[in-house]
């Protein structure tokens, strides 16, 4: 089966999986007329976001061209992004 | 644009003609379900609070409680309490907007037995009152929607929420009225609202969105965990941000007419913010108490509440939840996720559905009995 990856914003730097997806298998994320090739590092389920660039720790992540949260750690291009990964910035009374 | 509906005294137009039996305080739910277990054809509301409420809190309970009365979907109600004064309260807030014939009947003095008796006889007269009114057509402007969604996940953002945004513009343009809500859950998402509003309306979004994060923060509570959900983040979404992102595709992209309160009535024309909680339960009582005949209810895992008088759509972009939850779902838009639809295609499809649902067509959380209420409590008890 194709996967594909939602890319939603230019800026964006995680697409969302249409079909869970294997380690090694290549995911095509379509955007605006262009197609680039990723391979999932880690087995990514339906509907999470895969890395499409690299991200450093602290870095935000962008998806819909907007701000959704800071990388907690270094991630590559092909990992899995989210709560292991990813942290809120808003409604921290945790950090405040 | 036309569906058939059930005209009212005052010019409002309903898409159902319920005779309601509700209970204005705990201690009447008995006699509120006693009654609709000997008579046919009416709807019951019961709710757990009603004793005790003061300031604020106490105004947000009634006027809830008159707002579900006052929805034009409602032909003619009966007000049930176990003492008159709670009763009172809700049935003069009633008569501020509407005329339709409302009863109260309390059990002081008289007992369960007997009340439910005295109800059973007046709910006989109006179900008889209502079966006379038929339908009219009118034109799409009489209806106010409301806009909803939970146990979301990422296909909501992309799919399912902006195919509800596509049809609450055209509802908009065609005269009729939008609400949206969770002011909780848009919290990383305002500036793109308050952008798009009046400055003034702007900044009271922004200040709306503040005073829950402000509590947040007062408690010292690290919000996830909270939000997103567990089911938001098996779904895939990783923040509230990210959630909020998704969640206010929904509301189309008209700017922002007012922030209103909890079950507070707008009139005009546009779309608005209704200051309430996440909650499923909690925001359809507040958007149906604001006047919405309809709710659109957007899921990506598949939560299943309703709401305990309106018709609740509910759809997903989600393949599998459309078939793991394919009793709740009445429309799949998976297709759309697969690339099969564009979100306009979509739009005119839920678009023509919602008229459908308008002109007498039941919804599965009508069918299933996904009778939910329940009014936000904001203070305590005294």
């Amino acid at each position: 089966m194709e996967n594909k990856g939602i890319k939603l914003g230019v800026y964006d730097n995680v697409a969302t999986l249409t079909e869970k997806i294997q380690p090694n298998h290549v995911c095509t994320v379509a955007f605006q007329g262009e197609q680039v090739q990723i391979t999932a590092v880690n087995a990514i389920p339906f509907g999470h976001k895969i890395a499409i660039k690299p991200i450093a720790k602290g870095e935000k992540i962008i998806k819909y061209n907007e701000v959704i949260g800071l990388a907690s750690q270094d991630i590559q291009p092909g990992e899995h992004v989210h709560v292991h990964n990813v942290q809120s910035i808003r409604g921290r009374g945790d950090i405040a | 644009m036309n569906f058939k509906g059930y005209v009212r005294d005052d010019g409002k137009v309903g898409v159902r003609n319920q005779v309601v039996i509700i209970a204005a305080q705990g201690a009447a739910n008995v006699v509120a379900t006693g009654i609709a277990s000997l008579v046919d054809g009416v709807n019951v509301v019961t709710q757990p609070y009603g004793r005790g409420q003061i300031g604020p809190d106490d105004q947000q309970q009634t006027r809830t409680l008159a707002g579900t009365v006052i929805n034009p979907n409602v032909h003619s109600a009966i007000i049930v309490a176990w003492e008159p004064k709670e009763a009172e309260k809700m049935y003069k807030k009633i008569r501020e907007k509407s005329n339709k014939r409302v009863e109260v009947i309390t059990i002081i003095g008289q007992g369960t037995l007997k009340a439910i008796e005295q109800g059973a006889k007046l709910a006989l007269d109006m179900v008889l009152e209502a079966s006379e009114q038929g339908t009219e057509e009118v034109p799409i402007k009489h209806l106010t929607l409301a806009v909803n969604c939970g146990g979301s996940d990422t296909t909501s953002g992309i799919v399912a929420n902006p195919i509800t945004g596509f049809v609450c513009d055209r509802l908009i343009d065609m005269g009729g009225i939008a609400i949206f809500g969770e002011t909780a859950e848009i919290m990383g998402a305002e500036h793109i609202l308050a952008r798009k509003s009046s400055p003034v309306v702007g900044q009271k979004i922004i200040d709306s969105v503040k005073r829950f994060e402000d509590y947040v923060l007062s408690l010292g509570i690290d919000i996830r965990g909270n939000q997103p959900k567990p089911d938001n983040i098996a779904g895939g979404l990783t923040t509230v941000e990210e959630k909020a992102l998704g969640n206010i595709a929904k509301a189309g992209t008209h700017a922002i007419k007012d922030v209103i309160d909890y079950a507070e009535i707008p009139n005009e024309s546009g779309l608005y913010h209704m200051f309430s909680s996440p909650a499923g339960a909690e925001s359809n009582t507040g958007f149906n108490a604001s006047g919405a005949q309809i709710i659109i209810f957007t899921t990506g895992q598949g939560n299943p509440v309703g709401h305990a008088l309106c018709p609740v759509i509910k759809i997903t972009g989600n393949p599998h939840t459309a078939i793991a939850s394919q009793d709740n779902i009445d429309i799949d838009f998976s297709s759309v996720l697969k690339g099969e639809k564009t979100i306009e295609e979509a739009g005119q499809e839920l678009l023509a559905f919602m008229l459908r649902v308008a002109s007498g067509r039941k919804t599965r959380s009508e069918i299933l009995k996904h009778h939910e209420y329940a009014i936000s409590r904001i203070g305590w008890t005294v």
